[in-house]
């Protein structure tokens, strides 16, 4: 295998060489095509999709949550808001004045045409429009069983929502939005604040916390890798010959995603920081060994060579091992850690792509363009070199 | 920086084996600490940010309510023949006095606070009485509605929730309710199950030992064959392997020393870094080999200088340090941005992935270097002999 590959990645070397301009058209497209698959990319918020959901425990705890409705129920979560300094202020969560706020709450919902179904203390009082507040602390002694809705110091009192969203996001918002509008309808006691949670809306946290975490991961990472390579390469231009073609592997792994429609999620969320740190080590090693060989004073074809056949090899190996200890993840239990591997050592196989077959291009057409610039500069100084003389003359 | 390099690769290749005892006497220590590891359970809870409204809400009503470790059996409804005098209904009143036996049985069990079940909710609203027909229940549910929490709509299953202290250990209640179920009579057509949200939880938690296990072999395998058919030679294709051998144990030992514990999270970890890991080993192994290449070449432009295996290695670690140096920082770096975002469910991975890979690179750099001099200093041929006349004597 060894000599197989030391033999073509000489040939590559030469074909990279001969062939820079076309190479470089040729990634752009390559670019261009998955990128496109970028736009197609989702962010997926169930966490339950990232367990192992046929074990029995959990095919279970799903057969439960079907029957009882725990999965599309939203709890409001009715507190005493101990910042509140005044008289007025409730003290205590059965006083009637909460009660009726809930009484009201709970016709509102009702009449909610995704609302399958409504439990709290107000349960007990329906049929009665406007129970007095004697009748509504009558009826709370008489029930201990309307206990279970109190916390034990009387300080939070919960209504159970259940629902029929589903679990599409903009469902989600929509219901929120809505839940929040009757929420804020209701006339409220003062001294008592509303939450609403469940994991419907934590799903929808979820969503627009991993839209925000994957943008941070990844501006973060870049930045600081950059600044990194600036300070280890001391060029501009070197540090932006490895970062180039890692980008191109980032852009590669996620348009491939969007593309074969794999979400991300909360387990791959990170991934762009950890591609952008894993996949710089090939570039380095390309870009440090090709700089070696010209500090030698051999021609670009031979240090191009010299590199893609000496690093090549290293490179390739260091690459499958590193795609093997992620694929190896397809094996593990928990589907979180599957998907991990699986996006990981796409990355992975993208970075070492873009650092074998990119990174010696852009290499190449940084030193060219570097000569014609210099080249262009001396003619330009040469001339006026030249016209200089001629006036003095 | 070519100084100080030079002076350590100097010293690497001048003391291979003071180098290797002591990275030993380390792996050692680092064994010893690998063994006080403790798996942890996944809390989905604590990877989530307190300071959204939705899980702020979530997380006072947990602390109003008392704890959250919610465990349940499900009792179902499972004829096994038809037309049979099997339980049909979890209304039956057999269901429900076996239902009311689970729920006073479950609440003696250590570390088991508060036991609530459609039995409870009867018992509560019918004088302390059970129903004695499905039609009685029918009658006291208009009464109540928290019984739906209990009974499904369609009267197929019935839930016994069993409320836990914080510091169960939910492998051992899985063992105390698992003894509770069998030993507890049954009537026909019944089946008993535990379930719950933390349950779940326990279940990951038994299944870190045998992933890790699973996936660090094959990743293991199938790198060691990766490197055997990239270097065919036995000498270097094990090397390497000293990284991630070595930095593993490292990594680990120090992961115990800390006494960070392992959850399904960080299951994966060990696969990774060594996938990671080797990288370093192969580069200081491919550049000494190309090194060694050039031996014959210098010996003969310059036949008075006496060059050998520790001066190409010497030039290997001068070459492959600050870029192997500035990877690991690059690799750090993108560990660590895991954690920046607000859910960190990944980044106790990251943690320990960074510690992996700088050990993978640390090992690279002592380890692989010396044990190398030691390997092709080492005159295998007169060791052969030895053994070989060794066994032609005693014969």
């Amino acid at each position: 295998m060894a000599d197989f590959l030391e033999t073509n990645l000489k040939k590559l070397a030469e074909i990279q060489k001969k062939h820079t301009k076309v190479l470089a058209i040729a990634v752009i497209l390559i670019t261009i095509i998955l990128g496109i698959g970028l736009k197609n990319l989702t962010i997926n918020s169930d966490f339950r999709k990232e367990m192992p959901t046929d074990l029995p425990i959990f095919a279970l705890n799903d057969r439960i949550s079907a029957k009882f409705g725990g999965q599309d129920m939203v709890l409001i979560a009715v507190q005493i808001d101990e910042s509140v300094d005044s008289k007025n202020a409730i003290r205590d969560i059965r006083d009637p004045r909460v009660i009726q706020s809930l009484i009201l709450l709970d016709q509102d919902l009702r009449g909610e045409t995704s609302v399958t179904s409504v439990m709290s203390p107000a349960s007990f009082f329906r049929g009665e429009n406007t129970p007095s507040p004697e009748n509504i602390t009558q009826t709370i002694r008489s029930n201990p069983s309307m206990n279970g809705f109190f916390s034990k110091n009387y300080k939070m009192v919960l209504m159970f929502v259940n629902t029929d969203i589903g679990s599409g996001e903009d469902q989600i918002q929509n219901f929120n939005k809505i839940l929040q509008e009757h929420i804020d309808n209701t006339p409220k006691p003062t001294g008592v604040k509303f939450g609403i949670t469940g994991q419907p809306i934590i799903r929808m946290t979820i969503f627009d916390l991993l839209k925000s975490d994957a943008v941070i991961t990844l501006i973060v990472s870049a930045v600081v890798i950059l600044l990194l390579l600036f300070l280890m390469e001391r060029t501009y231009t070197h540090a932006l010959l490895v970062f180039a073609p890692l980008s191109l592997g980032l852009i590669w792994t996620m348009g491939t995603l969007g593309w074969l429609g794999i979400p991300l999620s909360v387990a791959t969320v990170g991934l762009s920081s950890m591609i952008l740190g894993l996949g710089v080590e090939y570039g380095v090693f390309v870009l440090t060994r090709y700089n070696e060989e010209r500090d030698k004073n051999i021609s670009q074809l031979e240090s191009m060579k010299t590199t893609v056949h000496a690093i090549g090899t290293a490179v390739i190996g260091s690459g499958l091992t590193t795609i093997v200890g992620f694929g190896v993840l397809s094996f593990a239990t928990i589907p979180m850690m599957q998907h991990l591997g699986q996006t990981l050592a796409l990355g992975i196989a993208y970075c070492l792509l873009a650092a074998l077959f990119v990174n010696p291009v852009f290499i190449l057409l940084e030193e060219d363009f570097e000569y014609w610039n210099t080249h262009r500069k001396l003619e330009k100084l040469a001339a006026k070199k030249e016209m200089h003389v001629q006036r003095v003359r | 920086m070519a100084k100080p390099l030079e002076i350590y690769s100097g010293f690497i290749t001048r003391h291979p084996i003071t180098v290797i005892f002591i990275m030993l006497l380390v792996t050692v220590y680092s064994i010893q600490m690998i063994g006080t590891i403790e798996t942890k359970k996944s809390d989905t809870k604590s990877m989530l940010p307190n300071d959204v409204e939705s899980i702020y809400t979530l997380n006072s009503i947990e602390n109003e309510f008392g704890s959250t470790n919610a465990v349940f059996l499900a009792v179902e409804v499972d004829p096994t023949y038809q037309g049979s005098d099997e339980v049909r209904d979890v209304r039956d009143p057999r269901a429900l006095a076996y239902l009311d036996q689970l729920s006073e049985l479950s609440l003696h069990t250590e570390k088991v606070i508060d036991v609530t079940s459609a039995t409870t909710v009867l018992k509560s609203i019918n004088n302390g009485r059970l129903p004695q027909s499905e039609r009685e229940v029918e009658e006291l549910a208009g009464k109540n509605g928290l019984l739906i929490n209990y009974i499904s709509s369609d009267y197929s299953v019935s839930l016994v929730k069993i409320q836990t202290t914080d510091d169960v250990d939910l492998i051992e209640i899985e063992k105390e309710l698992d003894k509770l179920i069998q030993e507890l009579p049954r009537p026909p057509g019944l089946t008993t199950t535990l379930g719950g949200m933390s349950m779940e939880g326990a279940v990951m938690q038994k299944s870190i030992g045998p992933d890790m296990a699973k996936t660090s072999t094959y990743s293991l395998i199938g790198i060691l064959i990766i490197i055997l058919v990239l270097f065919r030679s036995i000498k270097y294709g094990f090397t390497p392997m000293s990284t991630i051998i070595f930095g593993t144990i490292w990594a680990m030992g120090f992961v115990g020393f800390i006494g960070m514990g392992m959850s399904s999270q960080t299951s994966g970890v060990l696969s990774m870094i060594m996938g990671i890991g080797i990288d370093f080993g192969i580069q200081v192994v491919t550049r000494y080999r190309f090194e060694l290449l050039n031996i014959p070449a210098l010996k003969e432009s310059h036949p008075d200088l006496d060059i050998g295996p520790k001066d190409a290695m010497a030039v290997t670690l001068n070459n492959v340090i600050i870029p192997m140096f500035t990877t690991t920082l690059a690799a750090l770096i993108g560990f660590q941005a895991m954690s920046l975002g607000k859910l960190t469910f990944l980044g106790d991975m990251g943690t320990i992935m960074s510690y992996g890979v700088a050990a993978s690179m640390v090992a690279a750099i002592t380890i692989v270097p010396a044990l190398m001099i030691i390997i092709d200093n080492m005159n295998i041929s007169k060791y052969l002999n030895k053994y070989m006349k060794f066994i032609n004597r005693s014969r």
